[in-house]
Formats: C-alpha cells, sequence, structure tokens
C-alpha cells in the first residue's frame, strides 16, 4: 500500500469519526463488512464508473474533468480473442489533486538554457510530473473523508452539549469522552504522544502520570515531590520529559528517572521537534536552550533578551520556536541562529499564548487586551482576523485539521474554518464547553476527534468532531503499532533525524543554491585565473579577403561591434531611469496637492537629469 | 602469392615515357591512393600476363607475319595445356645466344602490342584473346610509388576517416546511453514479453477427468476453448454493434465538420468587413437583443436573470480592470488631438470620458458597524435620490469594506487634530509615516506633545469606549500618526451633479491601525464564570490594565528596536575626521554636514520587512544552513537557477509513494553479480557491421540480423 505524505495539505477526513472506533483490530484474513479497527468505510464514493474506452491523453497522464469527448478515440489494441482492453492506457489522475504535488517553482524566469541543460531539466520536470501524478492517484487510498457537525437549520452547533454527543456517537467513541477528577494534585498539563494513543498529565503539586487513554491503561504514576511546571512526550511514548521546578527530568514510560538535565533550569515549557530530536525549552531565566535528545548534547542556548518566557510554540511545518513576551511581541527562533529570525508586534499588551497551526500557515495568539488574533505566517506577519474576548485567552491550541480552541478560564471554545486551508473564522464559535476548573492545558489528540484539557479539577477529554486527521500513515505515525514496531520506526526515524542547523523560516532552502558563497568562489577564481573565463570572450573580426582586412577596416569593425553593446547598455539604463520617473510622478500625484511646497523644497533631490543628459550625449 | 611488384616486359617499355611521368607526377594524391587500393587487381593482371607467354622475343621480323601468327597460335593452344614452360625455339642467329630465351635484339625494335592485335583481327577464334588483350592495353600502368612517409600518412589518413566513419555510426548509442536513466547489463537479454492469455492456452490440453469434464460442458454448449474467447453469438453482436456505432459516429463527425466550416466561413467574410457603420450596426442590434433577453428572462426566471445581470457585472468588473477607457490610448489621443475641430470626434472624447468615470466609480459597500452606518447615511440618501443606489447595495468587498473601515475610524476623534482632517489616507508611502512617527518618538519632543495630546486622547477614549471590550488605549504617538496620516477630504462635484467621494487606496498597511482594528466582541454562549460572578471586579481589573498599559508604549519601544535592527544592518561609517576643516574642543560639535555618513546602502538590497511596520525581519544569514547548501554548480549549468529547479522534487520516500521513490532512486548503472559483461555489439544495437572488424563478428553470429534491425540500421544511416 502506498500511502502519500502529504505536505501542508490537508487530506480528506473521515465523516462522523465517532462513531467508528471499533476495539476488536481487523485481520486480514476477515471479511471487511465484520469487525474493522477503525472506522468502517462509510459513504466511500464508489469509483465513477467510466465509459468503455475512456479517451487519454497522449502527452500527459492527466485528465481533466471538464473535457469534451473528442470525437476521434484511440483504437484499443486487438488481441487474438477479439476481447478489449476496457480501459486502455494509463489510469487518468485528476489534475488538480496533482497540482497539489508539484514541488518545482516556475514562477521565476530562467535563463535560457543550453540543449545540455534543457534536457536535464526536461528530464526533471518529467520526474516531477510522474511523481505528482503517483501521489494522486494513491490519494484514493485516503479512504476516510471529513465531517463537522452540521446543525439543523438554524441551530447552533455551539449549543450542542458534550452529553448530546457522546448520546449520539457510538459506545467506542463515547468511550472517548471522560473526566479524570483530580482535585488534589492542581491544575494539570497534558500531552498527547506523537500517534495519539498515549496521555501524559503532570500536576502542579507533583503528580506526572502516563497512560494510554484509549484502553484506560495506567503505564506509571509517580509524585515526583515537586512543582511539576510542564509535560511532554520525547519522540515516542516511553520517554517523558518532565520540567520541574528546579530541573529538567527525563523519565521512561515506568516512572523510572532517566536523567536530570541541569543546564535547562527553571524550564516553563517544553516543546519537542521530533525531525530534529530537539526538545525545545523556555526557561524563567530567559534562556531558550535546545537538547538533542538523541545524544543527549545541548545545541543551541539562545538568550531572548525578553525577561521571562513562559509562552512558546512550535511551528509544525518548520520547527520554528514561537516565544511570546510580555512586551507584545512574538519571537521566531532557530538553534542556528543567535538572534530571533523575526519578530511580530502582535498586541499591546504582554502575550498570553500563542498556537500555529499544522501547516506552518496560521498563527494564533493573544493577548493581555483580551484580542485574539490570527496572523498569516506567509511572508506578511498581517493579523488577518482578531476578536476580543470576555475574558482573553489564556491557552490556544490547533487541531490537525485547522480548528482553533481557546481556554478562557472554565470555558474552552472551539471555531473552525469555512473551508479546506483556511484559517477558524471567530465569527461564531464551533463548539463550546464548560470546565469544573479553571484551564491550565490543552492540546488536540492526533489522529483522533479528541480535545484534552488540562484544569485545576483533573483533565477532560472532550468530543470535538472533525478536529483530526481521519488518515493516518502507518509508516509514520501508526497508532495501532507494537513495540517491534515502534523499536524499528525509532531506528528509521534516527536515521532520518535532520540536522538542528537546517531550521529556518523556509524548510525548502535545503534546495537552493547558496548564492552567496557561490559568488563568492567565482569572484577568487576570477582572480585566481586573472581572467573570467565564464565571461563572453570579446569580439574577434574575421579574416577578409581582397584587401578588406586592413588593420584600420579591422578596428573599425571592432568599435562598431564594442557601440552596439554600449548603445544597448545605455538604452536599457535609459528605460530604467524613465520608469524611476514615471514612478515619481505618479507620488507626487498621489501626494496631498494642498500640502504647500516648502522653502526647503528646492534641496530636495529631484530625478536625475544629469544622467539623462549624459546618457544621450552618448547615445548621439 | 607471387611478388607483387613483378611486371612484364612489355609493360614495362611501355610504363615509362617521359609524358606518363609528368602526369603521375602531377597526379593528386587521391589517385594515388587509389591506385594503391587497386594493387590487388594489378597483381592478377600480372599473373595473367605471365601465365601467357606473350613475349616480343620470340617474333621474328614483320614480314615473317605467318609465322608469327603460327607461334602465337601455338602459344595459344598450350596455353591450357601442361607444358606451359616450353623452350623456345631459335630460328634466327642472334648476338648473344641464350639457351633459355629468345631475344629481339638486333631486329632494333620493340615490339608494340597493337602490331600483335592487328594480327589477331581476321581470326574469330581469337575473340577471347582479343579481349584480354584489350583489357590490358586499357590498364594504366602503375605510377611510381611515393615515397615511405607520404604513403605512410595517406594511409594513415584514410584509415583515420574510415575508422571515424564507422565509429561515428555508434554516436547515437552512445549518446543515448548517456542520457538513459538506467543501463543494464549484460545487455544481451531480451525483456521477457508478456504473452496473451490466449497465446499460452494454445498449447494446452485437458488432463485430468476434472478438466475434461470442464472442457466437454464447454463443447456442449458451443463455449469458444481456445482460440477466439469470445461465442459466435458474441461476435455477431459486437460486429453489428461496431458497424452501426462506425456510422453513427461518421455522420457525427461529418456534420460537425461541416457546421464548423460553414461558420469558420462566415466568420471569415465578417471579418473582412471594414465598414465601421456596419459593425457600429451590429453592436448595437446585439445590445438590443440582449436587453430583450434579459427583460424577458427578468419576466419569466428571475434567477437566471440574476445570473445574466452578474455576468454583465462581471463583465464590467473586467472593463474597468483593463483600463480600456483610460485617456491614454491611440484613438484617444488622436482624438483629443481633433477635438478642437472636430465636433463629432469632441463628442466622442467625451463619451469616453463619461464611460471611464463611471467605470472607475467605487462602488459603495454597506458599512458593518452602525457608527459607520450612521455617518454614511447621509451619503447613501444621496446616492438613492440620485439613482445610484443600485450601485451601493452589491455584495460587500472585503478589500473595500476594510478601507471603508480605516476610514471610518478617525471620525470618532474628531477632536483629534487641531485642523480637520479627513479620514482617506492616501499616502502610499509608509517610509514617511514612520519616519515622521520615528522622529515624534525622539524624547526631546515627546514630552510636550504628549501633555497637549493627553488632554484630548482621554476624554475621546471614555467616549468612544462605552463598549469597554474594544480597547483604544490610544498613545500619543499613535494619535500623532493618524493626526499626520489624515488629509483634508476632497469633495468633488462632477458636472452631472453626482456627489462622489474620491477615495485615494490605501497602499501601506499602518501599524497602528495594525494594532487599533476595532475587533468586534465575541458573543460567546459561555461566559466564563469568574466574570459573571465578579463583574465588577473585572471591570475594575480592566480599567486597571488598560491604565497600566497606557503610559508603556509598546509601539514606541518596537519602532525604536526595528530602527536599531535596520540601522546595524547598514553599512553607514562615520568617516569624519575631527578637527578637519573646523574647530575642536570640549563642547563642540562637528557640523551636521559633515556627521553625514558617506557610503550608503545599495539601493537594490531592501529590507524584507520594509513595507511591514508590524514586523522585524533579521537579514543575517544563517552559515550554518549555508554549509548545507549547494556551493558549486555542477557542469552542464550554467546558472544557479536552472541548477535549482532540477533538486526541487523531492527524492525521498518520506515525499513520494513507494513506487516514484523507487524510480527516483534508480541506481545508474545495474548488473548482475556473477556475469560476465561483454562489451557492446552492433547486432545488439541494431545496426549491421560493415567494417573488418565488425565482419568478424558477425561471422560469429552466423544468424544473421532480422529484418527490423535492417530497418533500424537504414534509419540510422540516413541521420
Amino acid at each position: 500500500m502506498e500511502m502519500v505524505p502529504k505536505p501542508r495539505s490537508h487530506a480528506p477526513a473521515k465523516k462522523d469519526r465517532l462513531r467508528a472506533k471499533r476495539k476488536k483490530p481487523r485481520r486480514y484474513w476477515e471479511q471487511e463488512s465484520g469487525a474493522s479497527p477503525g472506522p468502517p468505510p462509510k459513504k466511500r464514493s464508489s469509483r465513477p464508473a467510466r465509459p468503455r474506452s475512456s479517451q487519454v491523453l497522449r502527452r500527459s497522464r492527466i485528465s481533466r474533468k471538464a473535457q469534451v469527448p473528442k470525437p476521434e478515440r484511440r483504437k484499443p489494441e486487438q488481441t487474438l480473442s477479439g476481447a478489449q482492453d476496457p480501459f486502455p492506457g494509463p489510469a487518468p489522475a485528476p489534475l488538480e489533486v496533482s497540482r497539489k504535488f508539484r514541488r518545482i517553482d516556475k514562477s521565476k524566469p530562467l535563463p535560457s538554457p543550453k540543449s545540455k541543460t534543457r534536457s536535464r531539466l526536461e528530464a526533471a520536470e518529467a520526474e516531477e510530473e510522474e511523481a505528482s501524478v503517483r501521489a494522486a492517484r494513491s490519494e484514493l487510498l485516503l479512504a476516510e473523508q471529513p465531517g463537522f457537525l452540521e446543525g439543523e437549520d438554524g441551530e447552533d452547533t455551539a449549543k450542542i452539549l458534550q452529553a448530546d454527543i457522546v448520546e449520539a456517537v457510538d459506545i467506542a467513541s463515547a468511550a472517548k469522552h471522560f473526566d479524570l477528577n483530580l482535585r488534589q494534585f492542581g491544575p494539570y498539563r497534558l500531552n498527547y504522544s506523537r500517534t495519539g494513543r498515549h496521555l501524559a498529565l503532570g500536576g502542579r503539586r507533583g503528580h506526572v502520570a502516563a497512560l494510554d487513554w484509549v484502553t484506560k491503561q495506567l503505564m506509571c504514576e509517580i509524585n515526583v515531590m515537586e512543582a511539576v511546571r510542564d509535560i511532554q512526550f520525547l519522540h515516542s511514548e516511553a520517554l517523558l520529559a518532565v520540567a520541574q521546578n528546579r530541573w529538567l527530568y527525563i523519565y521512561d514510560n515506568q516512572g523510572i528517572e532517566l536523567h536530570c538535565v541541569r543546564r535547562c533550569d527553571r524550564v516553563t515549557r517544553l516543546e519537542f521537534l521530533p525531525f530534529h530530536f530537539l526538545l525545545a525549552t523556555a526557561s524563567e531565566t530567559g534562556f531558550l536552550t535546545y537538547l538533542d535528545v538523541s545524544v543527549g548534547k545541548i545545541v543551541a542556548a539562545l538568550n531572548a533578551r525578553a525577561g521571562r518566557l513562559s509562552v512558546m510554540a512550535q511551528n509544525p511545518y518548520n520547527a520554528v520556536i514561537h516565544l511570546g513576551h510580555s512586551n507584545g511581541t512574538v519571537s521566531l527562533w532557530s538553534p542556528a541562529v543567535k538572534e530571533p529570525l523575526a519578530k511580530i508586534l502582535c498586541h499591546r499588551g504582554g502575550i498570553r499564548a500563542v498556537a500555529v497551526d499544522s501547516t506552518g500557515t496560521y498563527m494564533a495568539t493573544s493577548g493581555l487586551d483580551h484580542q485574539l488574533k490570527i496572523f498569516d505566517l506567509r511572508g506578511t506577519y498581517q493579523p488577518l482576523s482578531a476578536r476580543t474576548l470576555p475574558q482573553g485567552a489564556g491557552h490556544l491550541a490547533f487541531s490537525q485539521r485547522g480548528l482553533l480552541v481557546a481556554g478562557m478560564g472554565d470555558v474552552v471554545s472551539i471555531w473552525k474554518g469555512p473551508g479546506k486551508a483556511s484559517p477558524p473564522s471567530l465569527e461564531q464559535p464551533y463548539l463550546t464547553h464548560r470546565l469544573s476548573g479553571h484551564v491550565h492545558g490543552l492540546q488536540f489528540c492526533p489522529f483522533e476527534d479528541v480535545l484534552g484539557v488540562g484544569h485545576s479539577g483533573g483533565i477532560t477529554s472532550m468530543l470535538v468532531p472533525g478536529a483530526a486527521e481521519p488518515n493516518f500513515d502507518g509508516l509514520e505515525n501508526n497508532p495501532y503499532r507494537s513495540r517491534k514496531q515502534r523499536q524499528e520506526w525509532e531506528v528509521k526515524a534516527l536515521l532520518e533525524k535532520v540536522p538542528a542547523e537546517l531550521i529556518c523560516l523556509d524548510p525548502r532552502a535545503l534546495a537552493e543554491v547558496d548564492v552567496i558563497s557561490l559568488e563568492q568562489r567565482k569572484k577568487e577564481r576570477i582572480e585566481r585565473l586573472g581572467y573570467d573565463p565564464d565571461a563572453k570572450a570579446t569580439f574577434q573580426p574575421k579574416l577578409k579577403q581582397k584587401g578588406r582586412s586592413s588593420t584600420a577596416s579591422l578596428v573599425k569593425r571592432r568599435r562598431k561591434v564594442l557601440d552596439k553593446e554600449h548603445r544597448d547598455k545605455v538604452r536599457q539604463s535609459l528605460e530604467e531611469q524613465e520608469q524611476q520617473q514615471q514612478q515619481q510622478q505618479q507620488q507626487e500625484k498621489t501626494k496631498p496637492p494642498g500640502t504647500r511646497p516648502s522653502a526647503l523644497d528646492r534641496f530636495v533631490p529631484q530625478g536625475d537629469p544629469w544622467g539623462i543628459n549624459w546618457c544621450l550625449c552618448l547615445l548621439s | 602469392m607471387e611478388p607483387k611488384m613483378r611486371q612484364d616486359p612489355s609493360l614495362k617499355s611501355r610504363a615509362f615515357r617521359p609524358r606518363e611521368r609528368k602526369q603521375a607526377a602531377t597526379m593528386n594524391v587521391t589517385r594515388n591512393v587509389e591506385g594503391l587500393l587497386a594493387l590487388s587487381q594489378q597483381e592478377q593482371l600480372v599473373d595473367m600476363s605471365n601465365s601467357y607467354p606473350l613475349s616480343a622475343s620470340e617474333d621474328e621480323e614483320d614480314s615473317d607475319g605467318e609465322r608469327k601468327c603460327q607461334k602465337l597460335l601455338e602459344a595459344i593452344s598450350a596455353l591450357g595445356g601442361k607444358n606451359r614452360w616450353k623452350l623456345a625455339e631459335r630460328s634466327e642467329a642472334s648476338l648473344k645466344v641464350s639457351e633459355f630465351s629468345v631475344s629481339s635484339e638486333g631486329s632494333g625494335e620493340n615490339l608494340v602490342l597493337s602490331d600483335l592485335l592487328g594480327a589477331a583481327k581476321k581470326l574469330p577464334l581469337l575473340t577471347v584473346v582479343k579481349k584480354q588483350l584489350n583489357r590490358v592495353r586499357s590498364k594504366k600502368t602503375v605510377e611510381t610509388p611515393l615515397n615511405k612517409e607520404e604513403a605512410e600518412r595517406t594511409l594513415r589518413e584514410v584509415a583515420f576517416s574510415r575508422a571515424s566513419h564507422t565509429l561515428s555510426k555508434w554516436d547515437p548509442v552512445v549518446v543515448k546511453n548517456r542520457q538513459a536513466e538506467q543501463l543494464v547489463f549484460s545487455m544481451e537479454q531480451e525483456p521477457s514479453a508478456v504473452a496473451p492469455l490466449e497465446h499460452m492456452f494454445s498449447g494446452w490440453k485437458a488432463r485430468t477427468p476434472l478438466e475434461q469434464d470442464v472442457l466437454n460442458l464447454l463443447h456442449k454448449n458451443r463455449q469458444p476453448v481456445t482460440d477466439p474467447l469470445l461465442t459466435p453469438v458474441e461476435k455477431a453482436s459486437l460486429k453489428a454493434m461496431s458497424l452501426e456505432e462506425a456510422k453513427i459516429h461518421r455522420a457525427e463527425l461529418q456534420r460537425a465538420r461541416a457546421l464548423q466550416s460553414y461558420y469558420e466561413a462566415r466568420a471569415r467574410r465578417e471579418k473582412k468587413i471594414k465598414s465601421k457603420k456596419y459593425h457600429k450596426i451590429v453592436k448595437k442590434g446585439k445590445a438590443k437583443k440582449a436587453q430583450k433577453e434579459c427583460e424577458h428572462l427578468l419576466k419569466a426566471n428571475p434567477n437566471v436573470a440574476l445570473e445574466e445581470v452578474g455576468k454583465i457585472e462581471k463583465a464590467r468588473m473586467m472593463e474597468r480592470m483593463s483600463l480600456k477607457h483610460q485617456d491614454g490610448g491611440k484613438w484617444a489621443k488622436s482624438k483629443a488631438k481633433m477635438a478642437k475641430f472636430d465636433p463629432e470626434a469632441r463628442q466622442a472624447r467625451q463619451e469616453q470620458l463619461a464611460k471611464n468615470r463611471v467605470l472607475t466609480q467605487k462602488l459603495q459597500v454597506p458599512p458593518e458597524s452602525e457608527e459607520e452606518q450612521e455617518c454614511l447615511a447621509e451619503v447613501a440618501t444621496l446616492f438613492a435620490s440620485e439613482g445610484m443606489s443600485d450601485l451601493s447595495d452589491n455584495a460587500p468587498n472585503p478589500w473595500m469594506s476594510r478601507g471603508d473601515k480605516v476610514q471610518t475610524e478617525p471620525e470618532q476623534l474628531p477632536e483629534l487634530g487641531a485642523h480637520e482632517f479627513s479620514k482617506s489616507e492616501g499616502d502610499g508611502r509608509p517610509v514617511v509615516v514612520e519616519d515622521i512617527l520615528w522622529k515624534y518618538c525622539e524624547p526631546r519632543e515627546f514630552p510636550r506633545k504628549r501633555s497637549e495630546l493627553n488632554h484630548n486622547a482621554k476624554p475621546v477614549d471614555r467616549q468612544t469606549d462605552k463598549d469597554s471590550n474594544s480597547l483604544k488605549v490610544l498613545s500619543e504617538s499613535m494619535a500623532l500618526s493618524q493626526k499626520l496620516s489624515h488629509q483634508p477630504r476632497k469633495h468633488e462635484m462632477s458636472s452631472v451633479g453626482i456627489v462622489k467621494e474620491k477615495r485615494e487606496k490605501q497602499q501601506m498597511i499602518d501599524l497602528q491601525n495594525l494594532l487599533s482594528i476595532k475587533t468586534p466582541a465575541v458573543k460567546s454562549l459561555a461566559v466564563p464564570t469568574i466574570e459573571e460572578l465578579e463583574g465588577e471586579v473585572e471591570r475594575d481589573h480592566r480599567q486597571l490594565i488598560k491604565e497600566a498599559f497606557a503610559g508603556d508604549d509598546v509601539i514606541r519601544d518596537f519602532l525604536k528596536d526595528k530602527r536599531e535592527a535596520v540601522e546595524a544592518n547598514e553599512p553607514n561609517l562615520d568617516l569624519t575626521l575631527p578637527g578637519w576643516g573646523e574647530w575642536v574642543g570640549a563642547g563642540l560639535k562637528s557640523s551636521t554636514k559633515k556627521r553625514r555618513p558617506l557610503l550608503k546602502t545599495p539601493e537594490g538590497s531592501q529590507r524584507k520587512d520594509k513595507n511591514l511596520p508590524n514586523v522585524i525581519v533579521s537579514e543575517k544569514r544563517n552559515i550554518l544552513m549555508a554549509g548545507h547548501q549547494v556551493q558549486v554548480l555542477p557542469l552542464p549549468f550554467t546558472h544557479y537557477q536552472q541548477f535549482e529547479r532540477t533538486i526541487q522534487n523531492p527524492v525521498g520516500a518520506t515525499w513520494n509513494t513507494q513506487r516514484a521513490f523507487q524510480k527516483l532512486t534508480i541506481p545508474k548503472v545495474s548488473t548482475k553479480p556473477g556475469h560476465i559483461i561483454k562489451p557492446i555489439k552492433a547486432e545488439n544495437v541494431g545496426y549491421r557491421s560493415s567494417s573488418r572488424s565488425d565482419l568478424s563478428m558477425l561471422q560469429s553470429n552466423p544468424k544473421g540480423l532480422s529484418r527490423r534491425d535492417y530497418k533500424q540500421m537504414r534509419t540510422c544511416a540516413a541521420d
């Protein structure tokens, strides 16, 4: 089976997942209608019956949907028996979907390539097309489809209570809604493992526990006898990082203390970057420390110079860490650079919470000014929408499919976007829920329509239909994996570990050429050789017969060519200047006419008339 | 074999005449070469002439023709005979008597071949010999051999040209192999063709009783067993269907083709008509027709009509976008020139201007908030009275609505500025605003303004902040910036009398606006309990926060940070030499003119955050990352962008399907362990070899080449 990992894509999720879960794992020898582990394939749109001889484009393997059937059809090859292939040619692939998997950026103009280079480029493009078509075809295997709660006309989904949802869904899904009443050990932080199967919780007063929350099987439970600030699973559920009052500790799934990392002290927040095997810690002392958990070394300790750090989020798209500061800015960090990659002024007051969605496109922030804003992270960093919340949001989280949850006091509100890849619209909450205590930690469970809320009264697991990605990649994050499988995966993941230096704002930067050092090298080479080997050779006039190749005429001819080149250059620069002038004129036009001319205007440099005159002289 | 250069005396006699020599000398090299190559043939001839003892020495006097003839006859009769080497008969006394041969010495004359031939004329039996002799005569004599160096050189040249010619046919193969995705060795293997099912079945026979039973059953029911897998009935039906289908299909095709040609012809004809009047009439007719249809639709089917209206609207938008009716066109310019003299041109121009006006008019959008509604109510009524209301009730365009919002905002603070400023803030240059902002952020000027403005700003806050959710904690700098960015509103009365509010686009995102955008409060169902319980306290708390952050100017700090970041990146150097050209001493400052930085940033390099007031993007280069990037262009590429394109597609299994991954990572060369890789052969690639070495290979493969191979070879040769 080919599973397609999709970069920044929203895969179709299944409909009404909640009814779906069955406990018994499906075996391959069983019928499909029998007990199936996940959701039974419901409402799976059957493959549309194709015409007997579907026309196939010869050149590309892509068929457009709105295609006028051509009268001329390619005849399928005759076999001896007269039997025909009912579907001749390669299988069609949807154009839209395959476009999603195109990776070559064709927007940039290319300097015209020579034939050898062109053949390479063509080969690369053909490869890309084929890979994208294959990926698009295998989308068919993502059988589960998405779905949300939909109120009957006029009904507000936010009014639907958890109890109603639980009543409506099947038993297996209903079992996913539960409350852990743990009033004794204070407000809880929680974290789901990457597969979504395990849950770790840490109470302020030292209670640390890890459990397989689906089966409700407790893995370990200890009291660390110290304040627990944050808790985080490392790459697998076997390791657990706990930020305690003084140091950072690492426990295994039996609750045995493995490490005490003294280099990370007074840690307030933890984030784990799964592909880099980095544990990012934000501390009270104002340091952001990256700990490589595969080798146990501190990769970078960066001083944010912004006081106590208590707001942190990671961008799952590019592994950049977002820190919220008390001066209303959010700073973006990479372990490779000592200063923030970017600083965004988001709020008037301090930042209370930050969250980034799974595609790395949107960032949600909430500040002390009681506002909740959604920012676009694609280069502009501008707010897309903003709302004022009655009591400001203290905690924010995005789900895999882009739902946004905000914890305000003892209330949790969830917003959803209108469509795929759109930011959550803050007009109307999708769901709300009141808890028995103040919210202290929020996380959507991966691959399950479940939201985990840690609060002062314990832990609540809420049902949020449509929150999670319904199709999991069995080779990457398999919730049903065995111990052996997990070990195999661990080895593979370690082999594919991404170096920490590669973290930057654009994760595709690796596919770019380092232009600066390239040019530097070129310059050095020219210096070494004394001439530019790549430069265009100077014009050498041909020898002519019958006395026309005298020195004077040679010089003349050479001069002709040189002059032509020079003229071209001058013409170009003239055009550029004209454009600039036009722009200036436009700007002057847009200038308010009401402003009075000042006496100092005469000192303002104007245009560059000299340059133009000079050029004109040259041209004449 | 005999030695090659042996020559007959008779030939020798003819060979070295002075004239011929000259010719031989002037002969070009190629002739020589030909001569050399023809050597082998000549050898044969030499042999022949040797075998026939036609020596002239045997002949006697001219008078003795008969005798000569007889001798010749004897010689010829001895041709096939056993005793070829008869001793010559001595018939005359001579000076030198040899016991082996006769010499013609003494006669004082050379024997010429023509003499012999003349004698042989009469004998019809000797035609064969005559022919042979003729041939011998027609042959040129062998030229002088070239000297050794030259001969060798020519040989080398020829050999090279031949070798390169024979090798050049491999060029396409080499190119193909170089470009191939994968080379598989050993190459002789033929791909195992997948045989159709029927072929597999043809050799199959029923053996087991079950199979036989099944076969019987099939036979009974007259089902096809082996070759054609279709029953006769099926076949017939197929045939019938296909014919019918084909006919229908053909008819359709014909019809379509005919229609198309008609339309094309018509279009061509109409396109050719140059009369403007005609086109005008056609256009008008079309417009009328469309209008009628629209009216009709309105009555019959309002939904469709709405769609039509939408289409028209879209067309309008397109036209608006294209700026077709601007004044700058060729036609418009010409009309503008002529307008002075020609009333028609004047009118046409006016019409176009009017159209332009209508098109470029901005649509009014129904405002969202109540305040805006109020403030726009008057305008709306105006519009309504002018019959322009249809313009204002369109679907809200988010871009326009945003602009409106921003524009209407400052109206809430009318007292802010000492002068009347309108809301349309049309300054397209953010930099200016920022500069001004920075200027005002300077601590020197600040306190004074602050005291002034605080006075004004606070009551405003109270007024507007009735709804306490919208935080309007206006800092001084913000107020200033707003004040500065405002412009007097322009009211323009067009000639028709339509009130038009001309607004200029807000090109720049203002930092203040960013943070102070009025955000609607969430109407949440579940309000956090705490607020319900202690609402009063909460309100107080909020006030507290507001006051706490009012003085603490986040924006100012941020702008300062940004300015520092920008300045740190600039290579501005202070190149002043103290005391150079001016006085120095304690308390003396060098003049501002001299303090001006001499090095400026290059124009082309712009900061990424130049137009983003709320962002500082670090311009620092990630050196560690650059270490992982490609730093040298591989060979065929001349520009880095070309190379970038080839590496942009990821290869790993994480980003690709299994098959695609396998195909992308296929090894360049695949071999089988334990197999000998033989050198490439011509017939494997589809050539028939002609050179000697290739011949030897052909011999080793006596089967020869298939027809297909011949064809391929021919095409290759044509190439």
